[in-house]
């Protein structure tokens, strides 16, 4: 194992972690950008595929507030995908209370840019 | 190596168990299979009990029976004749006898008598009756409130200012607006007038005396009573007459009051006092059997009408001494028994008359929204509400149906109006207290603007669903995987050397925040106080979020079988709730193969355990990445179907699994979702040689014994194998891709060589060239 794939997969995660939920919260409409056509969501047990479908699901979201809490983030070590996860809180709408949830990506590089990363899965659970 | 012979068995059960389908009573066993469909909810509640149309019909024949046992003439009579102890009892039994003498013709004519009659006409005209003295002063009460508003505002007429509907023409004029359903009063009933007068001389008298002009469109006798009807133009004008009560003509005190006698014929009238004179008054016992006879007397079920105004001048509460709304005590709770008894006797109540009562406030009424929430129409004409804090208590938002509303000689309309600028302030406070009211004061109303504005919702756009598996397989295989993990992660770690592949790698990250501790509001879940923290746990976490030093980082990860043993030889003890049955729902678990062309099964597990040092229960989520076993691996050697390349867990403060507990609750309660299209990059991207075959497309419906109608059997394959010259990778490839097209093994082995054996792109293919593709395509 190359020891700086694991510093430069977590710096990865650094600057992804936040950036995505930012656009959740704030700019929904571009999320579409971060995933591809092979793209799988599984949210809470519903999936979706795809960046369009993915991005309109996501758009017909409440307002809403995530808070990361931690996360963590490993190469796989059969390719060359970055599992990322994440455990936090979101808040939809005007709701009192805040969910607790978890989060997994795996990010992969895109054939046709090399170093730019996309969604590829999307695991995401009410927890 | 007792730890591996554990481990070997332990293994060899699980393979033998894999390739079966579910095994019983794991916790894990949240399969598609275990999913409860929705569907299978009973929808076997009948049809929703409770009151029909029987319970309108019902209060109709009540009130119909009431009136028949104590009409108001019954009242006449009471109040005539010498009142003595057996003068219930008489007046039953000749009621009695009469009604056994009445045949069938008689009683459908009375029937079709009391149809024709328009009820609240009719028994206003009758009302007055009875009124023939003013002991307490109770009749000329209109008058009363006339001059008490006058008194409130020191000066001038009460009525100084005419009410818009007659400034702006009639009302209802307006073709396309809301049209009154309130009547107005427009006709006085005017008493003690010699019969020898020739009624143009009373016509003249009243004209010349009203204080504004006055146009009387018609003056007639009535027989029963004797008195004179009088009808004008418009309310406001019989208001002026109604003002004149107790003028003197021809010597003559005169006595003047409302009535809505228009469509009332005298000859109706006197006919349903026939009718009433038949019955008698069953004796009422109790304040509240009074009350409900007396609201009884007061419905027309038909038109789902309750007169209930100038109700001291009603001459049973007048012979009762029944002081229904006591004005001297503010605190009497006579309301809310009136609002019940509404409820109670007129369930299907629309129109409700409280005019002429001296009401001052509302306080009475706080509790008509819940009794009567179907409330149309509302008249509070001429009662004593002087602002609109009075009528506050009436709750205008929750009426809901709230139609048409008449504060029409109110002080606080009369006040309001005659202000600058005062009568748009009027009508717009008024409607913001009663949203929904279309006519004002027989005045239509302007529609509201509106706007499909959506408040800041939480509703989610998809329920949440059980843990989602791609197919039975898949289920079977993460359910073997973490029942052989768990039970060795929490008895002994060693033996889970081999589960690793030589690269994998493992990572911990605690998620230290306190449930109660969120930036604002709370979170769900019971945040449990004194709960230890992860001090134990603290020189294994990886949260990214705080570790920020390339060295740590890479120190923190754990690489390789030895380290991640060694590494699980110093983290807490566990115990994780292996042997609770599925039902207790301990542990949610969502499995699937990554998107093409990787080839591995992603794992994710959310759950529970409890720390074995301190007893303390802990949460947690793990996610792993679980290759093929590479032949010639620790994992192939011991007939491992696939090992861990990846293991990354997250341990947080216990929640529980109320997120997950009650899934299905929530399926049951809504309509059953359409089924899930599995997304097609999931199909078939794992080496049907190592792991198990993941089902097609809709696993959970499909039998795990599905047979291909366009694969020859598993020895003719081979021969396709050799004969194409495939190797064992590229012969499974054609096979799945088979399965998820429905292509035979000729075409699919043709589309996956023109792709170069890429089955993303050989899959796109597929389905753009779908139309195309001869049929003979689909066939063995």
């Amino acid at each position: 194992m190359n020891t700086q794939l694991l510093d430069v997969s977590s710096r990865a995660a650094d600057t992804f972690v936040p950036a995505f939920y930012s656009m959740f919260d704030r700019q929904r409409h571009a999320l579409a950008n971060l995933y591809g056509e092979t793209s799988v969501l599984v949210w809470n047990g519903n999936t979706t595929q795809g960046a369009a479908a993915i991005a309109r699901s996501y758009l017909d979201f409440p307002i809403s507030d995530h808070e990361v809490l931690s996360y963590d983030c490993q190469p796989l070590t059969e390719s060359s995908d970055i599992l990322v996860t994440i455990s936090g809180n979101v808040r939809y709408g005007d709701e009192q209370r805040r969910k607790l949830f978890h989060q997994s990506f795996v990010l992969r590089q895109r054939p046709e840019s090399k170093g730019n990363y996309f969604i590829v899965t999307d695991t995401f659970r009410f927890v | 190596m007792s730890g591996n012979a554990q481990f070997n068995s332990l293994l060899s059960s699980a393979l033998s168990a894999s390739f079966q389908p579910q095994p019983a009573q794991s916790p894990f066993a949240v399969s598609a299979a275990a999913q409860p469909p929705a569907a299978a909810a009973a929808r076997t509640a009948g049809p929703a009990g409770g009151r029909g149309p029987s319970g309108f019909r019902a209060a109709v024949a009540a009130a119909a029976n009431d009136r028949d046992r104590r009409g108001p003439a019954d009242r006449v009579h009471d109040r005539l004749g010498p009142r003595t102890a057996g003068d219930g009892r008489d007046s039953r039994d000749a009621r009695d006898a009469r009604d056994s003498r009445d045949s069938r013709d008689s009683r459908d004519s009375r029937g079709r008598r009391e149809r024709h009659g328009a009820p609240g006409g009719g028994r206003d005209d009758r009302r007055p009756v009875v009124t023939f003295e003013d002991r307490d002063g109770d009749l000329s009460m209109g008058s009363d409130s006339a001059r008490a508003a006058g008194r409130e505002r020191r000066s001038g007429t009460p009525y100084g200012r005419r009410p818009p509907a007659h400034q702006h023409g009639q009302p209802g004029g307006n073709q396309d607006g809301p049209r009154p359903q309130l009547a107005l009063r427009t006709a006085v009933l005017v008493r003690n007038v010699d019969p020898a007068t020739p009624m143009a001389d009373l016509v003249k008298f009243i004209t010349n005396k009203a204080r504004s002009p006055v146009a009387i469109s018609e003056a007639r006798w009535l027989q029963q009573p004797k008195a004179i009807i009088v009808e004008l133009k418009d309310a406001d004008q019989a208001r002026a007459v109604r003002e004149l009560s107790g003028i003197f003509f021809s010597g003559v005190k005169l006595e003047i009051q409302y009535t809505t006698s228009r469509q009332t014929s005298p000859d109706a009238s006197a006919a349903e006092n026939d009718v009433s004179m038949s019955t008698s008054a069953a004796p009422q016992t109790g304040q509240l059997d009074k009350l409900r006879a007396l609201v009884r007397s007061r419905y027309v079920p038909e038109a789902r009408r309750l007169d209930f105004d100038r109700i001291q001048e009603d001459p049973f509460v007048r012979q009762e001494r029944l002081r229904v709304f006591d004005h001297s005590n503010p605190t009497s709770k006579i309301g809310q028994v009136l609002c019940k008894l509404f409820q109670e006797i007129c369930p299907e109540l629309e129109t409700l008359s409280l005019a002429g009562n001296r009401l001052r406030t509302l306080d009475h009424f706080s509790t008509l929204h819940e009794r009567i929430p179907n409330l149309v129409n509302l008249s509070l004409q001429d009662n004593l509400l002087s602002s609109f804090r009075d009528l506050e208590p009436l709750r205008g938002k929750e009426l809901r149906l709230l139609r048409e509303f008449v504060l029409i000689g109110n002080p606080v309309r009369e006040r309001e109006v005659t202000k600058a600028g005062g009568e748009i302030k009027y009508t717009s406070n008024i409607k913001r207290m009663f949203p929904s009211i279309q006519i004002l004061d027989m005045q239509p109303m302007i529609e509201e603007i509106q706007f499909n504005v959506m408040a800041a919702s939480a509703k989610l756009p998809v329920s949440v669903k059980p843990g989602f598996m791609d197919s039975d397989s898949t289920a079977s295989m993460a359910q073997q995987f973490l029942q052989m993990f768990y039970t060795l992660f929490d008895s002994n770690r060693a033996g889970l050397e081999d589960l690793y592949t030589d690269t994998a790698i493992f990572t911990l990250s605690i998620n230290q925040t306190r449930l109660s501790s969120g930036k604002s509001g709370t979170f769900q879940g019971e945040p449990r106080r004194n709960e230890r923290t992860f001090e134990a746990w603290f020189p294994f976490n990886r949260n990214l979020e705080r570790l920020k030093q390339a060295d740590k980082r890479v120190s923190m990860a754990h690489i390789g079988p030895k380290d991640i043993i060694a590494t699980f030889g110093q983290i807490p003890g566990t115990r994780h709730p292996l042997t609770d049955p599925p039902e207790r729902r301990r542990f949610l678990v969502e499995a699937f193969p990554g998107v093409a062309p990787s080839n591995y099964i992603h794992i994710t597990v959310h759950g529970e355990f409890t720390e074995v040092a301190t007893s303390e229960k802990r949460s947690f989520d793990r996610t792993f990445i679980l290759v093929p076993a590479a032949p010639g691996s620790r994992a192939a050697r011991m007939n491992l179907p696939c090992a861990i390349a990846n293991d990354a867990w997250i341990v947080r403060y216990y929640t529980g699994n109320y997120a997950w507990s009650d899934i299905d609750k929530d399926q049951e309660a809504q309509p059953p979702m359409a089924p899930q299209p599995l997304p097609a990059s999931l199909i078939g991207t794992v080496s049907p040689t190592v792991l198990q075959l993941p089902a097609p497309p809709m696993a959970g419906a499909t039998p795990a014994t599905q047979q291909w109608p366009q694969l020859p059997d598993p020895m003719t394959l081979e021969q396709y194998r050799i004969q194409n010259g495939l190797h064992e990778q590229q012969h499974a490839m054609v096979i799945e891709f088979a399965k998820a097209t429905g292509l035979n093994y000729a075409f699919s082995l043709m589309c996956l060589r023109e792709m170069s054996w890429s089955f993303e792109a050989a899959g796109q293919a597929f389905l753009q060239a779908k139309g195309n593709i001869p049929p003979e395509a689909f066939q063995l």
